[in-house]
């Protein structure tokens, strides 16, 4: 009896523990399923930041990109989005700029704003080299993917980390594109040249690259000489260029400095019989400041509408980009454009191979990125992105493609006009 | 870095460079009359200078792509305009200020303003003003040609510039200004009004500036940065021919002309440098300008 009624006390107390114990058991692992399967918020956005001179001396060039950024990122949310896979979702980019005016202080500042305060997950930096070397230190020290506009891999960018450059590929390909072109159209010249070139940090390395390849491409440099910006009369150099006997005219010079010089060309009667303005004649301002006089003048580079490059997965074509800049805005299209709109595509295809919002993981990403955007077939190399020149020539009005290395995949539709008829 | 060509200069060439830096001269005077006369009369400096050329270059390059209107005609429509905003502006803005420190951080206000106004209307583009004359040239001697439209803005300089030493000169007008840029409160003992003479003064100034922003804009491409490149030059030249001399500002801009022009010679990166070396030595030299007249 009392064996039964012990055993009973026992079986209750056995059952009173195992019950807790189940009990308990459910509630742990519960808990832990719990906490495995609660999903981490998504963020209502991928955050990129960018400075850019709105209001001061780039302000043309700068809003173009700022036009270019935000085509891309609309272009990219009109498709839900950038795909991440640690979310299994598209998130919508959100595009955050400040005003720098040109201040590269102001820049920096803006951009630590970004980083600190708005928690931007990638930046768009500035252009030109003092711009990239204001911006590199503040990439490396926050370890912030930066995608910059430095024109030139040079040892900075080529050692940073974090720091990414496009769009031109090199000083050598930039100096041979009308030396090639002349020789594979086979344009008949005496092969002088004479060449101006401004004096600013990122040109005069111009003069020995020059150099280099007028004599590679069969050249004779018969003048060469800088100028400083903004110069007032070139009477001297024009006058040289005459007695030289140069058919073959380089100019590497600002829209002012380019206007005043083709005019005082005009006025003393020098007719190359073929003239490239670099810089100067690139935008649609030439014309409407040259008017016929600045007809058939050749100038250099990367980007045209007509490109049949295209941003599948956004549905963005190069025709489009052009075509939406010049109904908003009036104006005419410009290759900044297409610059601007493909480091915001090249990031979304960085962070979508990335899978992760965490800037290591983009970063790394970052050297993966491979395919075709509107300035062609990228790839980097030395964190570089090198995007080739083509020659172009104002004719009618317009800039049309007149030549392009053998790698670049355009037809060519205009042929070059050449020589240089007289002055009108 | 020339590697060919003679490095002695040409007779021809000599007289390029001559007639082009005579004639460049004579706009660089323009541009600094206006700053001269203000200057001299009203013992202050007007930093809005540069950014009222470069509006007037603006307003030229408007009218004439909107209406057709030649640059030259538009200074007809831009002078009276100048002249009333400068009369007001000195009247109800600049007279009312009291110190010399409260004008100029009025001024650097006014022109930080005035370039973004310059830049949401037009945008940051460089702009230009071509016309059917803008290359065209005219031979003289031998294979010297001199471009028509230096020489038109030469002349149209060389007239203004007489002007305003005829009405300084020959004028009540002029008188009363002169005496007020002396002495104020002598020439008010008199029953001169030395504010409206400021006032006047200051709108005359302005006129000068709209007629150089608009001669300006027809040899120049130009945009929201050259204010500065304006206000440079108008200084030189009027430090270098003197504060409140016509002549003076019309030798000013000649040499300041000729000096880019030759420097040219040495080398183009030395243009500025070499406008700058006579810059100080003029001012080493002969500290009140080469013909200064208000600076006693």
């Amino acid at each position: 009896m009392n064996r039964d009624a012990l055993t009973r006390t026992q079986a209750i107390i056995i059952v009173i523990v195992v019950v807790i114990a189940v009990i308990a058991t459910l509630i742990y692992y519960a808990g832990l399923f719990g906490a495995a399967t609660t999903p981490k918020p998504t963020p209502d956005y991928i955050l990129i930041g960018g400075t850019a001179d709105l209001t001061g001396p780039n302000a043309f060039v700068e809003r173009i990109f700022v036009y270019g950024w935000k085509w891309a990122v609309d272009k990219i949310n009109k498709q839900g989005g950038i795909y991440v896979r640690e979310y299994n979702k598209k998130i919508p980019v959100k595009l955050i700029y400040y005003d720098d005016a040109s201040d590269m202080s102001k820049a920096v500042s803006n951009m630590e704003t970004l980083i600190l305060k708005d928690n931007v997950l990638c930046m768009i930096g500035k252009m030109g080299p003092l711009a990239a070397s204001a911006t590199i230190p503040l990439a490396e020290r926050y370890r912030v993917p930066t995608f910059g506009l430095a024109y030139y891999p040079d040892e900075s960018v080529i050692k940073s980390k974090y720091y990414w450059s496009q769009p031109f590929e090199s000083y050598e390909q930039h100096s041979s594109v009308l030396f090639s072109a002349i020789n594979e159209l086979k344009l008949e010249t005496n092969r002088k040249v004479a060449i101006l070139i401004m004096e600013d940090p990122l040109t005069t390395k111009f003069f020995d690259y020059y150099k280099e390849t007028a004599k590679k491409y069969g050249f004779n440099i018969v003048y060469m000489e800088p100028f400083t910006i903004l110069t007032s009369d070139y009477t001297v150099m024009i006058t040289k260029m005459k007695e030289s006997d140069a058919e073959v005219l380089i100019f590497l010079g600002i829209a002012p400095d380019a206007v005043t010089f083709w005019r005082q060309c005009k006025i003393l009667n020098y007719r190359p019989k073929i003239a490239l303005i670099v810089l100067g004649a690139r935008t649609y301002g030439w014309v409407e400041s040259m008017g016929k006089d600045g007809e058939y003048v050749c100038t250099l580079d990367f980007w045209h509408p007509t490109y049949p490059f295209r941003v599948a997965k956004y549905h963005a074509t190069c025709k489009e980009l052009a075509e939406s800049w010049e109904k908003d805005t009036g104006e005419k299209w410009d290759s900044s454009l297409a610059e601007a709109a493909d480091s915001i595509f090249i990031f979304a295809d960085a962070i979508e191979m990335a899978g992760f919002l965490d800037r290591e993981k983009v970063n790394e990403a970052m050297a993966r990125v491979e395919g075709e955007y509107l300035s062609g077939y990228l790839k980097f190399i030395d964190r570089h992105l090198p995007v080739p020149d083509v020659l172009m020539q104002w004719q009618g009005g317009e800039k049309r493609i007149v030549w392009a290395p053998r790698d670049v995949p355009i037809s060519i539709e205009t042929p070059i006009a050449f020589p240089l008829p007289p002055w009108s | 870095m020339e590697l060919a060509g003679d490095p002695m200069i040409s007779p021809t060439l000599f007289l390029q460079l001559l007639f082009n830096g005579v004639l460049l001269g004579g706009l660089y005077a323009l541009l600094g009359s206006g700053l001269s006369l203000c200057f001299g009369v009203m013992k202050f400096f007007n930093v809005l200078h540069g950014s009222l050329t470069l509006l007037s270059c603006y307003f030229t390059y408007s009218i004439f792509s909107l209406v057709g209107l030649d640059p030259l005609l538009t200074s007809l429509i831009l002078i009276p305009a100048y002249f009333f905003l400068g009369f007001f502006l000195r009247r109800y803005l600049i007279g009312r200020l009291r110190t010399f420190d409260d004008i100029l951080i009025v001024g650097f206000s006014l022109t930080i303003v005035l370039k973004n106004i310059v830049l949401f209307i037009w945008g940051a583009r460089p702009r230009g003003v071509y016309t059917s004359y803008s290359m065209l040239a005219i031979g003289i001697i031998g294979d010297i040609r001199v471009p028509l439209i230096y020489l038109t803005c030469f002349t149209i300089s060389l007239i203004g510039l007489i002007s305003l030493h005829l009405i300084l000169k020959k004028t009540f007008l002029g008188m009363a200004i002169r005496a007020v840029a002396q002495d104020p409160e002598t020439a008010s003992a008199f029953g001169v009004n030395p504010s409206l003479i400021k006032d006047l003064t200051f709108g005359i100034s302005l006129s000068f500036i709209a007629l150089s922003g608009t001669l300006m804009s027809t040899i120049y491409n130009f945009d929201p940065s050259l204010e500065v490149l304006f206000l440079i030059k108008a200084i030189s030249v009027v430090v270098l021919g003197g504060l409140g001399s016509v002549l003076g500002t019309l030798v000013g801009g000649v040499v300041l002309g000729l000096a880019e022009c030759f420097a040219g010679i040495a080398g183009a990166q030395y243009q500025a440098f070499v406008g700058a070396i006579i810059f100080l030595i003029i001012v080493l030299i002969k500290p009140k300008g080469l013909f200064g007249v208000y600076a006693e």
